[in-house]
């Protein structure tokens, strides 16, 4: 009897620390956020996000090797996650699939389910993850061209104090992309449980709403201009000018402060879908 | 350090029933999965046995809060499941019927990543990871992504995430299911040392009896959600040693013998071309001798004797016998 015990060191006992539910949540969101581009996942799961990533660099790299030529700087800092939307979109549309979808294709929920978290700490965690993964990506290559500013262009300490005003304005409105992007993305991918058929939705969705703005740009009168708020390229762009600068784009256009109120609510909307939907999904 | 884990172990077991249920009711609509079910599942290796859609896989998430019951209520190690849910899913690891497992990641990173959400810190979780996948048998494959996994192999991680965070309870839903013969002996086994070895409480549910008498010191019994019986694996066996007992010359002969056994007050069943009588666990050998004597006196041949390999199977379909359905239970519960 004791022999093969002695042999056996394969299973022990464990007595030691028991951490509580937000640690639970936090190694959720970690997991999450690792995930997202592939960490701890075979190769060809790092594919996408990293070329994202790079995609997202080029440019900053292109315009700091201007400025270093020219010495004028060129481009703004609120103004990249615009100009970047496509790859956005394209990161966003793969990867919040892979941060929700799978968990139900494969059906994993259970074993988070039957662990000491509640089920909106596991939506929660995962809606985290993505704003997070979406603002390093806007983050990571404004501060590379911060750095780059610095170095090329700021040659007195006021030129680097408007430099990092400007890199703070770059932030908040990646901190907006982020959290909107990164809430409508999670949300459509919580219902479904292909991977295909989320990746498709948000493209969807973001395809639609651009083009639907687009029609309504054409009625006469203006009238059309409303639609502007509903579709996530136009909505952030009226968000970023109202928050960031403080003025309207033009006179006939949408009262400023109806982009917070509709970027405000269609998070709050989101967030609560998203809630139930996990509070009410068969396990 | 041995010796503490069985006294441990022993102490446990003495402590009070691991689960326990009251008028516990689960309904999906119009169809009623547990029809208020009342039972104590004492620490041990404990089988919980019905047939598919008996109520078992219900029961069990419900126990886990995975899904909320109609009516009634649970304990689990003492704490209510409704209101001290978590506390539940802190001390129980749940082992789930189905597929669950993520094709793209190792068995590493994943049973990892299950320790920590289930509260353990980051190096304990790392530790008891590589532990675990020891225990049941995964060497260097852990570092593979698991869709490359065999079945085997993926009943086996399975089992070691819900044992990474060293649960009181388990709670195992057909942890056989899909494997061969040979796996199942091996998952069984698995089972069984991890219930006595580590004395941590078990449940296996399962539609085979056959393994469950393997492997379990008590029994529990559900049909259409309800309780059918709930007893120790001894106290089914000691009333179930039975005698076969088949003679030449078909039916008219196998009825004699009936009859003549009816008039020495022995009780004989007819099953097929045999007739089948209980073994009194006292005085077997008498029973021996009188069945003989009788075959002898009415001069027929005697073409089989033996004593049948006890099957709980047996017991089970007496009561269902009454309602004509026993063919069918035979199936149901089938070995």
């Amino acid at each position: 009897m004791s022999e093969s015990v002695i042999y056996d060191i394969g299973y022990q006992r464990y007595d030691g620390q028991r951490l509580g539910r937000r640690s639970a949540v936090v190694s959720l969101y970690l997991h999450g956020l690792r995930g997202v581009f592939g960490l701890g996942r075979p190769a060809r799961s790092k594919v996408l996000p990293w070329l994202v990533v790079a995609i997202m660099f080029v440019p900053v790299i292109v315009l700091i090797a201007v400025m270093s030529r020219t010495g004028t700087q060129v481009e703004r800092y609120d103004f990249y996650p615009i100009q970047l939307q496509a790859p956005l979109a394209i990161f966003l549309a793969a990867q919040a699939p892979e941060l929700l979808s799978r968990d139900q294709r494969y059906q994993v929920l259970p074993l988070y389910f039957s662990r000491p978290i509640r089920r909106s700490d596991y939506a929660l965690a995962k809606l985290a993850a993505m704003v997070t993964a979406m603002f390093a990506l806007i983050a990571g290559p404004l501060f590379v061209y911060w750095l780059g500013s610095i170095a090329t262009i700021s040659h007195h300490p006021g030129d680097a104090r408007h430099q990092t005003a400007q890199f703070a304005l770059g932030l908040a409105n990646g901190v907006f992309h982020a959290i909107l992007l990164g809430a409508l993305g999670v949300v459509i991918a919580a219902f479904a449980r292909r991977r295909a058929f989320a990746t498709a939705a948000v493209i969807g969705v973001y395809l639609i709403t651009s083009a639907v703005a687009g029609a309504l740009s054409g009625l006469p009168n203006n009238n059309g201009r409303f639609g502007q708020l509903f579709s996530p390229f136009t909505l952030l762009d009226g968000l970023r000018v109202w928050l960031l600068h403080g003025k309207v784009i033009d006179e006939n256009a949408v009262p400023s402060a109806a982009y917070g109120i509709v970027s405000v609510a269609f998070v709050v909307v989101f967030v609560l879908v998203l809630l139930r939907r996990y509070r009410t999904i068969a396990t | 350090m041995i010796t503490d884990q069985r006294g441990a172990a022993a102490r446990y077991r003495q402590a009070v029933p691991v689960i326990e249920t009251v008028g516990l009711t689960k309904r999906y609509g119009p169809i009623t999965a547990l029809d208020s079910l009342t039972v104590a599942i004492e620490p041990g290796i404990v089988g919980l046995v019905g047939a598919n859609g008996a109520g078992k896989s219900t029961l069990i998430k419900v126990l886990l809060g995975l899904l909320d019951p109609s009516a009634g209520g649970a304990t689990v190690l003492g704490h209510d499941i409704v209101t001290a849910g978590e506390q539940v899913r802190s001390m129980v690891g749940y082992m789930p019927e189905h597929d669950c497992l993520p094709p793209d990641v190792s068995a590493t990173e994943l049973v990892g990543h299950l320790g920590r959400v289930a509260g353990l810190p980051r190096a304990a979780a790392r530790e008891r990871t590589a532990e675990v996948l020891r225990h049941v048998g995964l060497y260097e494959e852990r570092y593979r992504p698991i869709g490359g996994y065999s079945t085997g192999m993926k009943q086996r991680v399975k089992l070691a995430q819900a044992l990474v965070h060293d649960p009181q309870l388990l709670l195992l839903d057909e942890p056989t299911n899909g494997l061969d013969p040979a796996g199942r002996d091996e998952m069984l086994a698995l089972v069984q040392r991890t219930g006595t070895e580590f004395g941590m409480a078990v449940v296996v549910a399962s539609h085979l009896l056959g393994e469950l008498e393997r492997i379990c010191e008590h029994l529990v019994v559900v049909d259409a959600g309800k309780l059918r019986a709930s007893d120790s694996i001894a106290s089914y066996t000691r009333t179930q040693q039975l005698l076969a007992v088949e003679v030449d010359g078909g039916a008219p002969a196998r009825d004699a013998l009936a009859a003549r056994l009816t008039e020495s007050n022995i009780h004989a069943d007819v099953d097929g071309r045999a007739l089948v009588l209980a073994l009194p666990p006292d005085d077997e050998a008498a029973m021996y001798d009188a069945v003989r004597d009788t075959v002898a006196d009415l001069g027929l041949a005697l073409l089989r004797l033996e004593q049948r390999r006890h099957r709980l199977s047996d017991m089970f379909s007496e009561p269902r016998a009454d309602h004509g359905r026993q063919s069918e239970q035979g199936q149901a519960a089938g070995v």
